[in-house]
């Protein structure tokens, strides 16, 4: 068995360092011999241009000297040689190189460029912008497969912290959910649907051609819920220049094994020639608190759980449960419950962030760069949650000569996140809602209730976590993240058109993590291991990628452009893990292990992942009118076994210029359109390491002798998940690309589906059946559909001289479907609030089953069986109704106030026989509408993002309308039933009994909504000025974010965390939701 | 260096484009080991190794004890559910038809399993050792392939005895390529592997080992030909038991524990009666639920009547159980006994008696009750040396002429007497009703010891013999699509 290590490493790097070290070929030529002078034009208007590189460059095409045309288009360099010659380049036109001779004026006059190449110019929808996929730049004339680009323009003066909420709402087909309205809480970005079930659903993130680690810490087997930071968060949105998203399997398949969810690729910005650029931007925020459900008050409450405690027949005054509600003064801790406290109001506050952002970029001929840095601090809308971010990213482009050029780029990010922790009792926003409003914040004395400087930590349902102000003021939650990604590409130019190119790159993520939790907070005492608590947490993760590849780009027949590419990747991703927690530190402002009394727990992991890769691209293109592609990928994976470690991913696409076509050919309505066809697949290779390999682990003791025992079975057959999709695509654009159009349509197959299967005990690997523990294997089984059509609308309706007006609008519809499973259902081990998850054949992932419900029986006799023409059904005597029951035949009797719910067999029991499908979490559609104005100096931008059509389980709601337990709860059951003959749809209020609040259609709701994610008004300030003052622009704005949602749903926020099980989404967990938020910001340029 | 770009570039270019697509040295660039468990390459190598993965099937033993005592015991008539165990109640003790909504923990074969399947991989794996490790020989690698051998045959005897038809794996889970999905077996195809594992087990087990608790607490040959004894009077294979047994009697290791001793079976464990009992000991964490388990049930009448009726002191009162509040069986959770104040032994820590000496001379006696008039006698002879072992009144009067069936009740009620919470009864009750085609044993005796509302739905439940076998869990046939459910409870 040979690791990974140093040695291989080198071997596979060698080429690329020696590349390095031939390539060397830097000799400084800067004896100067003259001065030339001169002025540069338009050839059309005759107009001067500013800012024209001018480049003396030798005979090895090597920049020699440099300089730039100011405002009248004058420029003066000094020459190093004769018989060098000047190059002239600006963007959009098209650049000249002179010889030098013995002049000393050149005058010059550049000729526009053809359309064609102009593409790196912005005119106004990003139809003219470049697509990349990370290994290669196209023109988006050449799509063929499912891309959606966001330019740069965009995603400017967007406020956001994070590049995730820049994609929100912006792209056909691409969903994207908020975790929480935490600062730094992150998102899921969901591609063309949910298609695997055990291996993930995450996209692949390439930053300049560099796959990323985009996955947070899992926080799935960790005893507390720490808080964590998103990868994706310690990127800098200022930094970035464009998005591409790669959605179908052609346009992704040069990504093979780890693209199946879709690809996300980010181009930072890159410095350009000419002059420097210095630019400032400062925003600042206001983030609201979040809307609040109004509960109920100390009095009403009482009232409502004594009255949930009698129809429980809990009768007795004097039993601990009825003695805090019955304000008995004789009662020892009657001082305890005679507050009327309101926490969340205790625990909410203006969020403010402010982010500061610097760049300087620049360059000449033979080298670019662009630095940049910023800081972010975010401080959140609930007391004690924040976010804060230092980043730095240093972009460097050389040319070394004609054929050879480097780029490096080096971004380094250190972000921390402070978050509550919600250790088993549910978030402090959930804990601060339902805490009983009769007990104080802080202690009171049993004499007389005068108030005592100590937390209260009395405990409420979830026990002694229960006071989320003491929680939130001193338990300290924090992580910490240090990222580092540099990374350096050489390519080299071997004859016309034959690139060689090598790329070699690092990304380390270094999370660290604290975790005390006072005394204080809990009011445990000394013997218990909660007692000043301290936890912590390294994990580190190290991803080394080296790519060579050769692109080849030849005329094999006049007007067949061929495009080849051919390359081999390594890829080697290392983790290293320790988690320790400890009690009983001495003092609570000793903070760390070394000060701890004992230990909970100590544990360390570690794990290596290896992807050798080989990729091969054919792209062609005739006459600008027929377009074809084919690529493949072959990935060998260190997580498979045997024969399946590698696996082969094929596509191809073509597409077909029908406004090429005579007929169309000068139709002043028509200026392109374009229909694409593609098939490939991918592969998705996401469950954990070394799952196939035969293992024995220690622990199996006898007679205090140490044994081993198999703890997971080799697995030959475990092969890659493989999605295979089917694209046909229209681009179509008219009236001189006024009006853009891109539909696409999709049938997205995931095959082999990676599943945690659970073995039966004969197989001797299970631990428990009925606690449900052990022998799972991962396997490969059922298949999965995603099918849907993508729409995306641009257009300019007006481009006056000072008014235009830029919208753009997309749809896209997504239905899912588990095709084939083999035993037709499996249950999985989520569930909330009586919700099971559950996967079925026929079904969507996220499809809820539960019973109908249809009201709250008014009077006892309401409460018996109807046959299914709705009569009442009596018993043998032909007298007494027979009575509705729970669960069975010998099972509690519904009574008046209790929920009705459908009986479907009409057995006169509710139980498991009487659930039906009740809802849906996939929505039936869901896009964005953006505009932006233009009134001269001024503009206006506005982001409608909507969902139709999904359901949501008001899990909140179901906490705060149980009436089962001590929880506080909403205002809404003030209207629950109390005697006889009360007509109303909420039912009465019953402790401990779960009767009234089984998994019903009660809790499902619609989850459509519309919002207004942002509206930004901005103002450049006239560029005379300015220049007065030493600065080249300047531009403010004002934003409002989340200003209004249009939707029926009751709880806080439609938006919905998505979660980690794909069968289980929509469930509203009350997480902090999004709220309303206003920015102010400048962007300086020098 | 002074060469021009043109002459050299493209060449060298090539040379380090080939070489890079071609990488040495990269072949096992995807071969990734796991850090913290032994892969299956890793393993199996040495001596060592084999004793490890012996070690993990007796670990996996542990686990089957509160299964074993479960099957055994608590559907006989020595027992009475105490409240806590009403959930198990309605199939496991009502013998209720109905176990599909009922997760029962009692019908969870999962530990026996466990053990079968640590064994199989035992049974597998070591004698290949013999060909990598020299000083491994072919004799200690018998030693352990035996040991585990009959671990397998203990267990699926147990799983035979509990769900009369169960699944029979004899090859390890160590593959995807194996069939984890597989139908039940016939109870003689899975007993005719039991006999077949114990007779290997038989002539390549050691007689005992370097310490008096392995020699307890491991495999010995006295262990198989206990279990033997049993396995062959359950098939009715009289005179093989016989055969079985006299080499138990044989063994100069075995002896019957004074009366007065009778108690430290239990409490000091490990005593010259003991053949095979299962080690606990609290002190290094390995514990048990034993004494939870048979704490949720109290001592039926029907044990406390024949106790006085025989005026057994030595057996009844303060040592098979205890009258805190309501007879508490003491054999698992008593540490010693003094007659008025009574030591509870920490938590987990009593051993499980898988056979001991009186089991066998008792399991001998029921054998030979079945054949001739001299081999009664001597049926007549072992029950008397119990009862003078608790200095009880022996039976006179009665010779090897008397009626089989009435010294098989000898036999029953002796054993109830001196077995009771070991996880026999209830298989005692199952064996002689079959063997003798006498329903009516189990039935009157189950019915009687229940309470006079109860006793005529159990009678019209247990009248059907296929209620006598538990159903299988409702998730293990949802995970296994091969499986069917027990008649009783289809």
């Amino acid at each position: 068995m040979l690791r990974f290590n140093l040695k291989t490493f080198l071997i596979c790097t060698a080429p690329a360092l020696l590349l390095c070290l031939v390539s060397l070929d830097i000799r400084a030529q800067n004896t100067i011999v003259g001065v030339i002078k001169g002025t540069v034009t338009d050839l059309k208007s005759k107009e001067p241009i500013t800012g024209v590189t001018v480049v003396e460059v030798n005979e090895n095409d090597r920049q020699v000297n440099a300089s730039v045309t100011n405002v009248d288009g004058l420029y003066t360099i000094k020459i190093a040689s004769k018989n060098n010659r000047l190059r002239f380049s600006f963007i959009g036109y098209t650049s000249q190189t002179l010889p030098i001779g013995d002049k000393t004026v050149i005058n010059v006059a550049l000729k526009e460029a053809q359309s064609r190449d102009l593409s790196e110019v912005i005119v106004k929808s990003t139809a003219t912008q470049k697509i990349s996929n990370g290994f290669g730049e196209s023109s988006p004339r050449d799509k063929i497969g499912a891309v959606a680009s966001l330019s740069t323009e965009q995603l400017a003066g967007q406020p956001v912290t994070s590049i995730d909420q820049m994609l929100q709402g912006q792209l056909a087909g691409v969903q994207i959910v908020s975790n929480s309205g935490d600062p730094g809480g992150g998102t899921n970005i969901v591609i063309r649907g949910q298609g695997s079930i055990s291996a993930g659903n995450d996209p692949l993130y390439v930053i300049d051609g560099i796959p990323i680690i985009s996955t947070p810490y899992d926080n799935s087997n960790a005893a507390a819920s720490y808080a964590r930071i998103n990868p994706i968060a310690d990127l800098n949105p200022n930094d970035i220049e464009k998005i591409d998203i790669l959605k179908d399997a052609n346009a992704a398949a040069i990504y093979g094994a780890r693209a199946a969810n879709g690809v996300i690729v980010i181009t930072t910005k890159r410095g350009k020639p000419g002059t420097t650029n210095i630019i400032f931007n400062t925003q600042f925020s206001f983030q609201m608190a979040p809307r609040p459900i109004p509960v109920l008050n100390a009095s009403q409450y009482k009232v409502m759980r004594l009255e949930a405690e009698q129809n429980n027949n809990d009768i007795n005054p004097s039993t601990n449960t009825l003695l805090p509600l019955v304000d008995d003064p004789t009662y020892q801790n009657y001082w305890l419950y005679q507050s009327n406290t309101n926490w969340i109001a205790a625990l909410e506050k203006t969020g403010f962030t402010q982010n500061y952002n610097m760049s300087l970029s620049g360059g000449g001929e033979s080298a670019k760069y662009n630095f940049s840095t910023s800081y972010t601090n975010a401080a959140g809308s609930m007391i004690n949650t924040g976010f804060n971010r230092f980043t730095g990213r240093f972009n460097l482009d050389y040319t070394v000569s004609k054929k050879l050029r480097f780029t490096a780029n080096i971004a380094f990010s250190r972000s921390s996140i402070k978050d509550y922790a919600n250790n088993g009792g549910g978030t402090l926003y959930f804990n601060a809602l339902v805490r009983s409003p009769a007990m104080p914040i802080y202690d009171v004395s049993y004499v007389d209730g005068s108030q005592l400087p100590n937390y209260m930590s009395l405990g409420g349902v979830n026990g002694f976590q229960d006071n989320p102000i003491a929680f939130a003021n001193t338990v300290d939650n924090s992580s910490y993240s240090t990222n580092l990604k540099p990374n350096i590409r050489a390519q080299l130019t071997i004859t016309k058109g034959l690139q060689f190119i090598t790329n070699a790159s690092l990304d380390f993520v270094g999370e660290n993590a604290k975790y005390f939790q006072p005394a204080a907070a809990t009011g445990v005492i000394w013997n218990s291991n909660q007692f000043n608590r301290v936890d912590t947490r390294d994990f580190e993760r190290m991803q080394m990628i080296l790519d060579n590849y050769l692109t080849y780009n030849v005329n094999l027949i006049p007007k067949l452009v061929t495009n080849l590419l051919l390359g081999n990747t390594f890829n080697t991703f290392k983790s290293n893990q320790l988690t320790a927690q400890a009690y009983a530190t001495a003092d609570a402002a000793m903070q760390t292990l070394g000060n701890s009394g004992g230990y909970n727990s100590v544990n360390s992991s570690s794990a290596t992942e290896t992807i050798l890769s080989q990729f091969t691209k054919i792209d062609m293109v005739y006459n600008d009118t027929y377009g074809f592609n084919f690529t493949m990928r072959r990935d060998g994976s260190s997580k498979f076994g045997g024969g399946n470690k590698y696996g082969y991913f094929p596509s191809f696409g073509s597409y077909w210029r029908i406004s090429n076509l005579k007929a169309l050919k000068n139709s002043t309505t028509i200026s392109d359109l374009k229909l694409r066809a593609s098939w490939g697949q991918l592969g998705n290779s996401g469950i954990p390491n070394y799952a196939y390999i035969s293992q024995f682990a220690q622990g199996a003791n006898y007679m205090g002798l140490s044994g081993v025992s198999e703890s997971n079975p080799q697995l030959n057959h475990l092969k890659w998940e493989t999605s295979e999709s089917t694209n046909l695509g229209l681009d179509a654009s008219f009236f001189h690309d006024r009006l853009g159009l891109t539909i696409d349509v999709y049938n997205r197959l995931t095959k082999n589906l990676l599943y945690n299967l659970a073995l039966p005990a004969t197989s001797g690997l299970v631990n428990s059946l009925t606690g449900n523990s052990g022998g799972y294997v991962y396997t490969n089984l059922g298949t999965i559909r995603n099918r849907g059509i993508e729409l995306n609308i641009t257009a300019t309706p007006l481009a006056l001289k000072n008014f235009t007006w830029n919208t753009s609008f997309n749809i896209a519809t997504n239905v899912n479907k588990v095709l084939s499973l083999p035993g037709g259902t499996v249950t999985t081990a989520d569930s909330y609030g009586g919700f099971n998850s559950q996967i079925k054949e026929g079904d969507a992932l996220g499809t809820y089953y539960g019973l109908v419900f249809k009201g709250v029986y008014s009077r006892d006799a309401d409460a018996v069986v109807h046959d299914k023409n709705g009569n009442v059904i009596y018993e043998l005597n032909g007298i007494t109704p027979r009575l509705m029951h729970i669960g069975s035949e010998t099972g509690n009797v519904y009574k008046g106030g209790d929920a009705i719910y459908e009986d479907f067999n009409h057995d006169g029991i509710i139980d498991d026989q009487d659930k039906v499908r009740i809802g849906d979490a996939n929505p039936k559609f869901f896009g964005g509408y953006n505009n932006s104005f233009t009134y001269k100096n001024w503009g206006l931008r506005f982001l409608i993002q909507y969902q139709y059509g999904n359901n949501i389980i008001d899990g909140l709601r179901l906490q705060l309308e149980s009436m089962t337990n001590a929880n506080n709860q909403a205002q809404s059951v003030l209207r629950r039933w109390r005697t006889q003959g009360d007509v109303t749809d909420m039912p009465r209020a019953l402790a401990t009994d779960t009767r009234n609040i089984l998994p019903s259609t009660r809790w499902v709701e619609d989850g459509s909504y519309a919002r207004l994610k942002y509206v930004t008004l901005s103002y450049k300030v006239a560029q005379k000025s300015l220049q007065r003052i030493g600065i080249a622009s300047m531009d403010m704005f004002f934003t409002a974010n989340n200003l209004y949602t249009w939707t029926k749903y009751i709880g806080a926020d439609p938006e919905i965390a998505l979660g980690s099980n794909p069968a289980f989404i929509g469930i509203d967990q009350g997480l902090t939701p999004q709220t309303k938020g206003y920015t102010l910001g400048v962007n300086v340029k020098l | 260096m002074n060469y021009t770009h043109k002459n050299t570039h493209p060449w060298l270019g090539m040379l380090i484009i080939c070489m890079s697509f071609f990488p040495i040295g990269c072949g096992k660039y995807l071969d990734q080991a796991p850090t913290n468990s032994l892969t299956k390459e890793q393993f199996f190598q040495t001596e060592a190794d084999a004793n490890a993965a012996m070690i993990g099937v007796y670990d996996g033993l542990q686990g089957c004890v509160t299964q074993f005592l479960a099957w055994g015991e608590f559907r006989g008539d020595l027992v009475t559910a105490t409240v806590q165990s009403t959930t198990n109640y309605p199939y496991y003790e009502a013998f209720s038809a109905d176990a599909t909504t009922n997760i029962s923990s009692w019908s969870d074969w999962t530990t026996v399993y466990k053990m079968i399947g640590r064994a199989n991989i035992v049974i597998e794996s070591v004698p290949g050792i013999v060909n990598i490790d020299k000083n491994f020989t072919q004799e200690k690698s018998d030693a352990i392939v035996g040991q585990a051998r009959f671990l397998r045959a203990l267990g699926y005897f147990y799983l035979v005895r509990a769900f009369k038809e169960v699944p029979l794996v004899l090859t390890a889970s160590s593959s995807d390529d194996v069939n984890y999905r597989i139908p039940k077996s016939s109870s003689d195809v899975v007993l005719d592997q039991v006999e077949a594992d114990l007779t290997f087990a038989d002539t390549k087990v050691p007689a005992q080992y370097a310490t008096d608790q392995a020699t307890r607490g491991m495999v010995t040959k006295g262990a198989v030909d206990a279990a033997l004894t049993d396995v062959y009077l359950w098939r009715g294979k009289y005179q093989q038991a016989v055969d079985a047994s006299q080499n138990v009697l044989n063994n100069n290791l075995y002896s019957l524990v004074a009366g007065a001793n009778w108690f430290s079976l239990f409490a000091q464990k490990n005593t010259s009666e003991s053949i095979f009992e299962v080690q606990f000991d609290y002190k290094i964490q390995e514990t048990n639920n034993l004494g939870g388990v048979s704490g949720a049930f109290t001592v039926n009448p029907v044990l406390t009547n024949y106790y006085s009726i025989e005026q057994d002191k030595t057996r009844s009162l303060n040592n098979t159980y205890v009258n805190a509040g309501s007879n508490v069986y003491w054999k698992y959770t008593g540490l010693s006994v003094n007659g008025t104040t009574n030591i509870g032994r920490p938590a987990g820590d009593a051993d499980f008696i898988v056979y001991r000496l009186a089991d066998v001379m008792l399991l001998r006696a029921e054998a030979l009750t079945h054949l001739g008039v001299p081999q009664k006698q001597e049926a007549i002879n072992l029950i008397n040396t119990i009862r003078n072992r608790a200095g009880i009144a022996p039976y006179v009067g009665v010779d090897g002429t008397a009626d089989g069936g009435l010294l098989e009740s000898y036999v029953l009620k002796e054993r109830a007497l001196e077995l009771a919470m070991e996880g026999k009864r209830w298989f005692d009750l199952v064996r002689e009703a079959t063997n003798d085609n006498n329903p009516d044993i189990l039935i009157s005796a189950v019915s009687q010891s229940r309470t006079v509302a109860e006793r005529a739905l159990i009678r019209s439940r247990i009248i059907d013999p296929r209620s006598w076998y538990l159903p299988i869990l409702s998730i293990e046939l949802n995970r296994n699509p091969a499986l069917v459910q027990n008649p009783y409870y289809q």
